[in-house]
């Protein structure tokens, strides 16, 4: 409501007021125009767009534009992408529904025979379990609804909340049908009399549908296909008395009108039970289906965006932890996953100036996924080139080039040139950049394969896997381990099945370009190719280096060896040479995804485009109210920023830890000058237990007393007012939940929190 | 006319003669003064709507004489009255008169009016002064609709001056219904008792298929009736057991592996079907589409295992297992100790001291005599309620890693107050000192705490 440059007394009681303090641009506009001229001066992007110039400002004004248009150009189709897998993974269950709902009320004959009529009118019903995740279920059930309207069929979707009573949820249902009955009658039927076709004094009953629907088929000639269908989104959400007399009526009007009833179900069955009298639940005919695809979706989203390079953006181990942990630990959400990721996407561009590199990589036009890298589209200025330089993976880079190459001039260049950086420099890691991520992606790819070939307990889901990817080093990797002591106990057969699928998934790939890897010395095609001859015909590879392979063959056999390979003690067909062919196999295999999956921090510029600030999703998304209201008051400083309270030369930020300890004794002097509920939070910080009511006074009236002789020297403060003042702050403690009043002693009041 | 009618309702409806000679006495003819109210009571299932309705559709062909309204439907006394109306003056909402009702009655009085302009003012002589039947099922929810309005109804001949009987179709005795001001009449009560073995055995002989040999099928329907009568005392339930199970009995006679004459062995073929599927099949958890479509596939051929593994199968569904996020299972859990272990025990189970261990025996062995016999254990009593900052207590001290009291763990509490797994005790302007109760069974919370691999018996004061 006001901003940051308005008078303190706005800001007065955080009882009273919530504050939105808008985001001021760090520079103001005198030193943009400073920069790049009349440019600036009111083009149509500055203002809508809140983006500024990074770097103190002198970051070109093209690159602050592109940053928003990267932003744009890369969130868009992201969040199509999106959308897209999410309406996908539940196709399955909707078409299932959709095809149940059709095929009600259709009599078929059924093949036992001895069947009796039944005793119950039932009404078809189709359970569906849409999983915990109640945020993400408007978009499903409209997804269905829209389905369900395409074949024909009238729909009423109603939501718990505006259902109190059955006469609101009656009359919603009713709207909602008469609009979709009445738009496929014949217009004139319903345009007979004025203006509007209902009469004001209507009564929204199941009555008047009965009639309506009987006119709908008087007009059709054919029998009607479609089906009136009643969608109940949040069932636990009805009162349970509501529903069960919904059903009764609806069950009554069944044989006149075929109702079909979907009841959405967060939880599971017992619900219905729980919730539904026994004479109504012999009502209902049932059937179930199963929607609750959260977790496979984001299976496929994350394969989707994050294995297969699609976006240029990555998350680096912490922030991906902190995106999956939010998923699965608390919500199941994928709106929020998605929120998550936006977040994020837009962070990179607002806030990381290095994030114009982004446009350098271009995407296959077939596949979306990421192929070429081209020149940036806009000059670097010197400074952002200088920020390029002073990552320090890019310094590692040029070391190991230099190292690997001894090029002098490249690295002399590198280090001078900005022009030269730009234009060959920045090319070649971007391209290593690329072709690990590629590598990544086939790695991942390998990692799935030889997971399926293991038992089911070892089975992980793809997320999981990435987690293990990005998480360095992966050779210490638990699952890794024992994923490759299975590979270790592989039969022949099995091997030489292994081996298909990874040459399967190798050459399904895009060829990837090895040369810029400069990690990489080895060839996954020549690997896998020796691996496979190996298995074809052992003997000639042992007669090949036979010289050297006396030491090993004593090995086979051996006790351990027996451990590691069971399946030995049965077969004794496959003869040493084999054994020993199927030991070189597994350390390829081994071999193989251990230099797919480096880590990422090995290669340059990871630091721009892998995202890393875990704690700012943290900070954003979760909000820690209590942690929020003690740094409020405990930590004045860090809201307020007035220069009365400035206990130190510098401003102290939140989260940097290094500053906090040095300046303890500084921030927990209490001034006269605070916040009247802060002094009084301070002061009963020191206390234990229960708080003494008079000695906390006189402790508040001490420290108050001193501002009042500051600002009014000759005055003497009057009691009342001190008073006054401290009995609102102990209030607006008691309201914040510090302290409450105890029986034991009537003067003390009892201190609920502990920590800081 | 009324020998016929009561000798083919009879037959209709067998076991009901009483009833029904009863009610046709005090019809009468059709211009025959009649009691101005008539109460039909008795237990579920015993036939009293269809009877009554039947007879009356029979009594009154044209229809214009009788309104039938159910009080579930009509959930506002303005619905009740209109619709009433509706029938008496055999109108019907269509286009034409833009679906308006009859005329519009928002109260008692408006009701009395539209009464006397129909029946009484248009009456000039010509037309006889026929009685007129509202008859009203589940007439225990008038009692919820104001104080005045059963009386009133009860006097609507005396306040119309028509010739107006109500007829109230309950199952509840009119001792429960009298109003406390005491200013209804009694109306005339006919009882419809629940019905013998003989006569349920008539009824459910109504249903035998055609092609079905009667005294094959009676003695299935006989034995079904000797297993199900002490726990299903309704009709309809057992008529349901009967249609789902009777062509599983049958089954063997067609696939050519007994006879019909061979009773003990169809019954011993049928036997996994009895055992397994009838307790399902009447609490629903197998649905009427779900068994017929199922076990079609099933057959006695089968092994009787496979039989049975196969309906457990339905009614689990594999689809309805609960599945919740991570820190939500744990809120669940913590919920759960929350409701049915003692606070004062709470230091005992959940503190994370030093000499943890041999305090929590310490602690435990008198609670175990004490858990096991006494009557007022809290599994058998149900959950209590517990503030909402006691759960995230143990809440927090049961989660194997540490973890923020942030803002998620509060969304998840209330979604599951959403979910209903826990329901929400104090009231619902309290924003401060929230309380809970678990309402979730010991089998999900078992299955639950084993997907987190967390043994909830050892925290469980009934058990541990």
């Amino acid at each position: 409501m006001s901003s940051a440059y308005q008078p303190m007394d706005e800001f007065d009681s955080m009882t009273e007021n919530t504050f939105i303090v808008m985001p001021q641009p760090k520079n103001d506009l005198r030193k943009k125009s400073k920069g790049s001229g009349a440019q600036t001066a009111e083009t149509p992007e500055t203002k809508d767009s809140a983006y500024t110039q990074l770097l103190q400002g002198k970051e070109p004004i093209e690159s602050m534009f592109l940053r928003r248009r990267m932003f744009d150009a890369m969130w868009q189709p992201l969040e199509k992408q999106l959308a897209d897998i999410e309406k996908q993974s539940n196709n399955a269950g909707i078409s299932e529904i959709c095809n149940f709902i059709d095929s009600s009320y259709v009599q078929v004959e059924s093949k036992e025979r001895g069947q009796l009529a039944r005793p119950f009118a039932e009404i078809t019903t189709a359970v569906t379990f849409t999983g915990v995740n109640t945020g993400d279920h408007n978009k499903l059930f409209e997804t269905l609804r829209a389905r369900l309207a395409d074949n024909g069929h009238h729909v009423a979707l109603v939501e718990s909340q505006y259902c109190m009573a059955l006469p609101n949820m009656l009359k919603g249902i009713l709207e909602q049908l008469y609009t979709s009955i009445h738009s496929s009658t014949n217009k004139e039927m319903v345009a007979v009399s004025g203006s509007n076709p209902l009469a004001k004094s209507i009564t929204y009953d199941m009555n008047l549908l009965e009639t309506w629907w009987a006119l709908l088929k008087r007009q059709q000639a054919k029998p009607i296909s479609s089906r009136v269908v009643v969608v109940l989104q949040d069932f636990e959400g009805f009162l349970p008395t509501l529903v069960d007399d919904f059903v009764r009526i609806a069950t009554k009007y069944s044989s006149s009108i075929p109702i079909v009833l979907v009841l959405g179900l967060a939880t599971s069955y017992e619900c219905i039970h729980q919730s539904l009298t026994k004479p109504t639940i012999s009502m209902l005919n049932v059937e179930r289906f199963n929607l609750q695809r959260s977790k496979q979706c984001i299976d496929t989203a994350i394969y989707k965006i994050f294995v297969q390079n699609t976006t240029m953006l990555m998350f680096g181990a912490e922030a991906y932890k902190s995106l999956l942990d939010q998923f699965l630990l608390y919500d199941f959400s994928i709106t929020g996953f998605v929120r998550k990721l936006k977040y994020a996407v837009m962070d990179f561009f607002y806030a990381q100036p290095l994030s114009i590199l982004a446009p350098m990589v271009g995407t296959d036009s077939s596949s979306g996924r990421l192929s070429s890298v081209s020149q940036c589209p806009v000059r670097l200025c010197h400074d952002q080139i200088e920020l390029v330089r002073m990552q320090r993976s890019v310094q590692t880079y040029l070391e190991h080039q230099l190292k690997r190459t001894g090029d002098r001039h490249y690295f002399q260049q590198a280090i001078t040139s900005d022009v030269f950086l730009q234009e060959t420099v920045l090319l070649d890691m971007m391209r290593q950049l690329v072709s690990y991520r590629q590598g990544y992606c086939l790695g991942i790819d390998m990692f799935c394969e030889i997971q399926e070939m293991s038992p089911d307990t070892l089975q992980k889901p793809i997320r999981t896997l990435h987690y293990y990817g990005i998480s360095e080093p992966f050779e210490d990797c638990a699952h890794w381990k024992t994923l490759s002591a299975v590979v270790r106990r592989m039969r022949v057969d099995d091997m030489k099945a292994l081996l298909a699928r990874l040459d399967n998934v190798v050459s399904r790939s895009e060829p990837i370009d090895w040369r810029f890897s400069t990690e990489r010395d080895v060839d996954i095609l020549e690997l896998l190719g020796t691996a496979i001859e190996l298995l074809e015909n052992p003997e000639e590879d042992g007669k090949a280096d036979s010289v050297s392979s006396d030491e090993p063959k004593k090995r086979i056999r051996t006790r351990t060896d027996m451990e590691n390979r069971p399946f030995l003690l049965f077969d004794n067909k496959s003869s040493d040479r084999m054994l020993q062919a199927l030991d070189k196999c597994s350390t390829i295999v081994e071999k193989i995804l251990c230099s797919c999956m480096q880590p990422y921090s090995s290669v340059p510029l990871y630091e721009i485009f892998y995202y890393r600030h875990s704690f700012l999703l943290d900070t954003t998304f979760s909000a820690h109210p209590r942690a929020a209201v003690q740094t409020g008051l405990g930590r004045t400083n860090y809201y307020i920023n007035c220069d009365c309270c400035k206990t130190s030369g510098h401003k102290n930020i939140p989260g940097s830890s290094d500053t906090d300890d040095s300046d303890d004794e500084e921030t927990s002097r209490i001034l006269p000058s605070m916040h009247d509920t802060s002094i009084a939070y301070r002061l009963h910080q020191e206390c234990g237990r229960l708080i003494n009511m008079y000695d906390w006074h006189s402790a508040f009236s001490s420290v108050v007393e001193k501002e009042v002789a500051v600002l009014r020297p000759c005055t003497t403060p009057s009691q009342s007012e001190i008073q006054a003042r401290f009995m609102r702050a102990v209030e607006e403690m008691r309201f914040l939940g510090f302290i409450k009043p105890t029986q034991r002693k009537t003067d003390h009041v009892l201190r609920l929190t502990w920590g800081a | 006319m009324s020998v016929e009618l009561a000798s083919y309702l009879v037959s209709e409806f067998p076991g009901r003669n009483e009833q029904i000679d009863q009610l046709l006495a005090l019809l009468g003819q059709p211009d025959d003064p009649t009691p101005p109210g008539i109460f039909v009571y008795g237990p579920a299932a015993t036939g009293k709507s269809s009877v009554v309705r039947e007879l009356f559709e029979l009594y009154n062909p044209d229809g214009q004489h009788y309104a039938v309204v159910s009080c579930i439907e009509c959930f506002t006394p303005r619905l009740l009255f209109e619709r009433t109306l509706n029938s008496w003056a055999g109108h019907k909402p269509s286009p034409s008169n833009r679906y308006a009702n009859y005329a519009r009655c928002e109260n008692l009085v408006d009701f009395v009016n539209c009464i006397r302009d129909l029946l009484v003012v248009a009456d000039d002589g010509r037309r006889s002064n026929d009685t007129h039947y509202m008859v009203i099922d589940q007439a225990e929810r008038l009692r919820d609709r104001g104080p005045m309005l059963l009386t009133s109804l009860l006097r609507l001949s005396e306040l119309t001056g028509a010739n107006i009987s109500v007829v109230l179709i309950s199952n509840v005795i009119w001792d429960k219904f009298r109003p406390r001001h005491g200013g209804a009449p009694e109306p005339f009560a006919i009882c419809f008792p629940s019905y013998t073995k003989q006569q349920i055995l008539d009824i459910v002989a109504k249903d035998c298929p055609a092609d079905e040999p009667m005294p094959f099928f009676m003695t299935f329907v006989d034995a079904i009736y000797e297993v199900f009568h002490r726990n299903c005392v309704d009709l309809n339930e057992l008529r349901h057991l009967v249609a789902m199970l009777y062509p599983k009995f049958v089954q063997p006679v067609f696939e050519k592996q007994a006879t019909r004459s061979e009773f003990p062995r169809l019954f011993k073929l049928c036997q996994p079907y009895f055992s397994a599927a009838s307790e399902r099949l009447y609490l629903r958890e197998i649905s009427t589409s779900e068994w017929q479509k199922n076990s079609a596939i099933a057959s006695a051929k089968n092994n009787p295992e496979d039989i049975t593994h196969s309906i457990y199968q339905m009614a689990e569904g594999s689809t309805d297992s609960l599945d919740l996020p991570y820190y939500t299972k744990f809120l669940v859990i913590a919920s759960y100790l929350a409701s049915y272990n003692p606070s004062r025990l709470d230091a005992q189970y959940f503190s994370r001291g030093s000499g943890q261990n041999g305090k929590r025996r310490r602690g435990r062995k008198p609670a175990t005599e004490n858990s096991l016999g006494g009557k007022d254990r809290q599994q058998l009593l149900g959950p209590k309620s517990f503030a909402i900052e006691r759960m995230l207590a143990i809440f927090y001290s049961i989660i194997s890693e540490p973890a923020d009291s942030s803002v998620d763990v509060q969304i998840q509490i209330a979604s599951l107050v959403t979910l209903r797994l826990l329901s929400k005790t104090s009231s619902g302007d309290r924003l401060d000192g929230i309380k809970c109760k678990c309402n979730v069974s010991l089998e999900s919370v078992r299955s639950i705490s084993r997907s987190v691999k967390f043994d909830i018996d050892r925290f469980l004061y009934d058990f541990a």
